[in-house]
């Protein structure tokens, strides 16, 4: 299985480096930045409140803008890394095994003594590291530039922060690598249906505080789990995190129950 | 005659989705340790579709298949410690070279002895150095060639195997089957190619609309064949006489050159012969491809 995942780190070593450098660059322009907005924190925090509730809903999940914490939520934790790492790993879950079994090469793979069982795993094993690494120069990137800028967010916090946004995103991963591990039909849905959880969990969680009635379907959303505000000032919840990666876990069991003994097209 | 059968099919079916035609309908046949088995038939017949079920890519609507006692499904991991398969549309990674995809296959499953794929790269003169989005169809198969054979498996399955390759590596590639064979091995093969067969195959099964309609050995086929010869007389040709004999073709070339094609027994040509001056008698190679075309078409089933 060493095999499997090495190579399908070797096959998305350059898109990882390219998706790494993208998203590391956004994060040090939204934080170097920062030192010329803070001086001006009070007028812009009062233009900003006087926007309607479900406006500033969409903005950020933190009622003060120009803080440092609210101002790394509405500018990158909230609504751009998750949306950004989400595109990344959703792309990942519909092509890791997809793409192969497009190109005729899984069969190759499968001719080998491997079980399908391996083959999901390693495929899997290399998405979720391809996410880490990209997560990891994200976050030490975030640290650096912030502690240069003094930015007065615990450098920690940061880092649970972008770890906890990249969680995030692995679930729309994992749920388009679970519909792709279905076969074609379910593959040419896998895109949509992970963006379309994604765009309605952003906007039932952001509006559910304002529209009543979208609190309940709210709860069914993972984005609904997401607190950046909270991560950011030290209270991560813990429950959320592990929940998620539970609920990833099982994406991946019922992807390979899906795989198992399916036609290989 | 023979030891227990390396590839076994029992009544092997396959449906596709909600079909309601069958696309492998209750094949059976068996192979056996260091045979060829030719696999024939029209596109649509069968062939790929027995290959991928042999594989476990796809799963058998009903009955079984062993591979060295191997059940293909339950036991497929272990079916594939033995085996050796090549597409005829061979895909390998893109970016790769040739090298770096023999290294990732090596390490899956490494073979039996460290120099084979470099005496088969040898062989086929391939190009190992050079990405596999940039190489000929017929460099790629090359590749394909050496991936299938390089941890020398017990059983190969090759569907359309020289496809691309030019005459001098097909008959490389020809040689390597039988030398594959004189170790041991079971050779599985689909093909179109009616030369391929002939210069291969010890025995073949015609497969049509999903069923099984014959099987063969190469050396039957060739006595059931008609045999072709180049006749000259001293005088006119008999060609009256010569038409009248059962189951002939003849061609007039000239008065004194005669061509005729006769199936089955030879006497009732040379009684005909015997009363004439014949100048010069050459038989013709026999060509198996109107045979192979008969069971393609059906008029043997």
């Amino acid at each position: 299985m060493i095999a499997l995942i090495r190579w399908g780190l070797w096959q998305k070593r350059w898109s990882t480096l390219w998706w790494a450098i993208g998203i590391s660059a956004y994060m040090i322009l939204v934080i170097a930045v920062y030192p010329s907005f803070s001086s001006q924190t009070s007028t812009l925090n009062n233009s900003l409140n006087q926007l309607p509730a479900t406006v500033k809903s969409l903005i950020s999940d933190s009622g003060n803008y120009m803080s440092p914490v609210g101002y790394m939520s509405s500018k990158a934790y909230y609504i751009m890394l998750p949306i950004v790492f989400s595109v990344l790993s959703i792309g990942l879950g519909n092509s890791l095994l997809a793409r192969d079994e497009q190109d005729h090469t899984l069969e190759l793979v499968l001719s080998r003594p491997v079980s399908r069982l391996k083959v999901i795993l390693g495929r899997a094993i290399s998405g979720i590291l391809i996410m880490l690494a990209v997560m990891l120069t994200t976050a030490l990137t975030t640290i650096f530039i912030a502690w240069l800028v003094g930015l007065h967010i615990g450098l920690i916090n940061l880092f649970l922060a972008t770890a906890m946004s990249a969680r995030l995103a692995l679930i729309f991963g994992a749920l388009a690598f679970m519909l792709s591990a279905f076969g074609k039909t379910a593959r040419k849905a896998s895109v949509g249906i992970a963006t379309l959880l994604l765009i309605a969990g952003y906007l039932f969680t952001s509006l559910s505080g304002t529209v009543r009635w979208l609190q309940w379907p709210a709860k069914l959303l993972p984005y609904n789990y997401y607190h950046p505000s909270e991560i950011l000032n030290g209270n991560a919840n813990w429950n959320n995190a592990f929940g998620m990666i539970l609920v990833v876990i099982i994406l991946g069991v019922i992807a390979y129950l899906g795989f198992r003994k399916r036609d290989i097209s | 005659m023979h030891d227990a059968p390396t590839v076994e099919l029992l009544d092997l079916s396959k449906r596709y989705g909600r079909s309601t035609n069958l696309a492998l309908n209750q094949v059976s046949l068996k192979v056996f340790k260091g045979e060829v088995y030719g696999f024939l038939g029209a596109n649509g017949a069968g062939k790929s579709t027995t290959i991928r079920t042999l594989l476990n890519f796809i799963q058998p609507s009903g009955g079984s298949a062993t591979i060295l006692g191997y059940d293909i499904v339950a036991q497929s991991v272990e079916v594939k410690r033995h085996i050796g398969y090549l597409s005829g549309e061979f895909a390998a990674y893109g970016g790769m070279t040739g090298s770096q995809f023999l290294k990732y296959m090596a390490e899956l499953q490494p073979p039996k002895h460290k120099n084979t794929q470099n005496e088969l790269a040898h062989m086929f003169d391939a190009e190992l150095d050079k990405p596999i989005i940039e190489l000929s169809k017929g460099n790629r198969q090359k590749i394909g060639i050496i991936q299938a054979f390089m941890h020398e498996p017990d059983v190969l399955i090759l569907d359309e195997p020289t496809s691309g390759l030019d005459p001098l590596r097909q008959e490389s590639f020809y040689k390597l089957v039988r030398s594959s064979c004189q170790r041991g091995a079971s050779v599985f093969v689909s093909s179109h190619n009616f030369t391929e067969v002939q210069r291969m195959c010890d025995r073949v099964g015609f497969i049509r609309e999903g069923k099984l309609v014959a099987e063969k050995t190469l050396a039957d086929m060739a006595n059931q064949a008609a045999h072709t010869f180049n006749l000259t007389f001293k005088d006119e040709a008999p060609i009256h006489q010569l038409r009248q004999i059962n189951h002939t073709e003849v061609t007039s070339i000239d008065s004194r050159h005669v061509t005729i094609s006769i199936q089955g027994e030879l006497t009732p040509l040379f009684k005909v012969l015997a009363n004439y001056h014949v100048l010069r008698l050459e038989q013709q190679e026999v060509n198996l491809e109107e045979e192979f075309l008969r069971f393609y078409k059906g008029s043997n089933a």
